[in-house]
């Protein structure tokens, strides 16, 4: 087990992967509650067309991604205020945009030798030092934002309404919470791939709101959900040579049936 | 007497029609005003506009003798919306939680809750007797103790006015009472200016010291509750079935 820490590139994914292992499920809790998963999905699809375009460019991939992923974050956010009531007709076009652009781009690119799969499902063994770098300083940075900011988005995400009236500043900290989502699904790319963040940031969610009795409880025990689930994934994936993306999201399905069977077990005795 | 919101001239409408047509209304410090009116007759949205949340076409705004856009003091407002109950019953919210969101702009942003926070959180829920759930999951309360834990909310700031909407439909005889009791303790005790809109007319006739009532987009208002004209104006706006119900009580 610890001879796994002699290699470098595991050391990295371990390490990004703990902090991703925060990130998406402290945002995610968010995006549940106000019921607002769709946004998760539509960004890492455009993240995906920003590595596209950083391949074909020969721009750093990430560092696309991280300006197309927040462009169509400050897009989203136009659009919801602007057509309330089809809100989330625009995500799904920004959604298929995305994915359209994507496609279009790596077909276009399909001489250069692209780690695409990487990109889609998560893997570890691509985890370079400089998304390493990119990863631990933005990553450690939203952390520390969003844990001074956690009170006032639990308010708004409760009743929006209600802040604004309790002098909340909410249309700032909703443009700022945006731009952070499109962040995280960047950051959590390389080790979970995009077609499977958002469910990183809503399956531990989803199971620690079985049985969390606070909103501080759920947002602890969604994040440990989320560590076992990274952590182990990581572990595993290494040995079965596995996409690491897949395992990890599989392991936190399997939680979250233990918990609701739990639930279940309990409720009745 | 301090003016803490005027309404002047002031038209809405959601779409084409108007909802309210150039409305007028002064309240003063110390004031227990009861808003009545017919289903849709426009009292929630009147009440809307005075707290910014939607914005008139035509007319101004003064809260504290500002401007509302400039107004900033809102920790001197509590607010309880119609149908405040009506959330999402599956947050993971407590009590504790919900109460103290109202004094987030208090406590500043980036900044913690503290000792004392949480003691006004537990004087708010004394006020509204909820005190002994304050660690429970606001999901898992009834209807009634939802409504008391939002009006705690409003509380918890030590606010100057309250604006309440509708805030005893669902709760048994018996809260009501009390409910009203609370709010006359707050009125003539704690001196809260209190804005009240209410279908239980019999109960706002007699418990208030002025009433407005909201019909056909425009708005009566009346500084004294003296008896036979509030008749003559309920009348008017809801018709002649109104004398059964004004001598219920
Ligand atoms: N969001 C909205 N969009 C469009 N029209 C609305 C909206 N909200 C209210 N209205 C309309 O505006 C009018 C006034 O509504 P409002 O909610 O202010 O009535 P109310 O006096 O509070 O009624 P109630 O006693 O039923 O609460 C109604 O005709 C209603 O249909
Ligand atoms: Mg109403």
């Amino acid at each position: 087990m610890l001879e796994l820490l002699q290699y470098g590139f595991m050391q990295r994914a371990l390490m990004a992967g703990i902090i991703i292992g925060i990130l998406c499920p402290l945002i995610g809790i968010f995006l549940v509650l106000r019921r607002m998963s769709l946004i998760g999905d539509s960004l890492s699809h455009v993240a995906l067309s920003g590595v596209a375009a950083g391949i074909v460019s020969g721009v750093y991939p990430l560092a696309m991604a991280l300006v197309f992923s927040v462009l169509a974050a400050l897009g989203i956010e136009q659009l919801r205020k602007k057509y309330e009531e089809y809100a989330e007709l625009a995500i799904a076009i920004i959604l298929s945009a995305g994915i359209g652009i994507a496609v279009v781009l790596i077909s276009y690119a399909k001489s250069i030798n692209v780690d695409l799969f990487g990109y889609l499902f998560g893997n570890i063994l691509t985890v370079r030092s400089s998304d390493m770098r990119l990863i631990t300083g933005l990553g450690i940075l939203i952390i520390m934002f969003v844990k001074l900011l956690y009170k006032e988005l639990f308010y708004i995400a409760f009743d929006e309404e209600g802040a604004r009236i309790a002098g909340i500043p909410v249309k700032r900290i909703n443009l700022f919470f945006i731009v952070i989502i499109a962040m995280t699904i960047t950051l959590s790319m390389r080790i979970v791939g995009v077609l499977l963040v958002s469910s990183l940031m809503v399956i531990p969610v989803a199971a620690s709101l079985q049985v969390a009795k606070s909103f501080k409880q759920a947002a602890l025990l969604s994040v440990v959900i989320a560590e076992l689930s990274v952590v182990s994934g990581i572990i595993i994936s290494y040995y079965m040579e596995l996409a690491s993306g897949g395992t990890i999201v599989l392991l936190s399905v399997i939680i979250l049936l233990l918990v609701i069977g739990f639930k279940g077990v309990m409720q009745k005795t | 007497m301090k003016k803490l919101v005027s309404v002047k001239d002031v038209c809405f409408g959601y779409e084409n029609e108007l909802v309210l047509k150039n409305v007028n209304l002064d309240i003063y410090e110390g004031d227990y005003l009861g808003i009545v009116g017919p289903n849709g007759s426009g009292k929630s949205t009147l009440i809307k506009i005075m707290l910014n949340i939607l914005k008139p076409s035509k007319g101004s705004i003064e809260m504290f003798g500002k401007n509302i856009d400039d107004f900033r003091d809102w920790g001197k407002i509590g607010y309880v919306r119609q149908k405040a109950t009506s959330f999402n019953t599956g947050f993971p919210a407590t009590v504790e939680e919900i109460v103290a969101a109202n004094l987030f702009s208090r406590i500043g942003i980036f900044k913690p809750i503290t000792r004392s926070h949480r003691e006004m959180v537990y004087k708010a829920l004394e006020i509204v007797e909820m005190e002994k759930f304050n660690r429970k999951l606001i999901g898992n309360l009834s209807g009634g103790q939802q409504q008391k834990v939002f009006i705690a909310r409003a509380l918890v700031n030590s606010p100057e006015i309250l604006f309440l909407d509708e805030p005893t439909v669902g709760i048994d005889l018996d809260s009501q009472r009390e409910f009203y009791g609370l709010m006359e303790k707050l009125n003539k005790e704690m001196h809260i200016t209190i804005v009240m809109v209410s279908h239980d007319i019999g109960v706002i006739t007699e418990k208030v010291n002025r009433f407005a009532c909201m019909g056909d987009s425009r708005l009566i208002c009346h500084t004294n509750n003296s008896h036979l004209e509030i008749t003559d104006i309920l009348k008017e706006v809801y018709g002649d079935k109104m004398n059964l119900l004004i001598h219920r009580h």
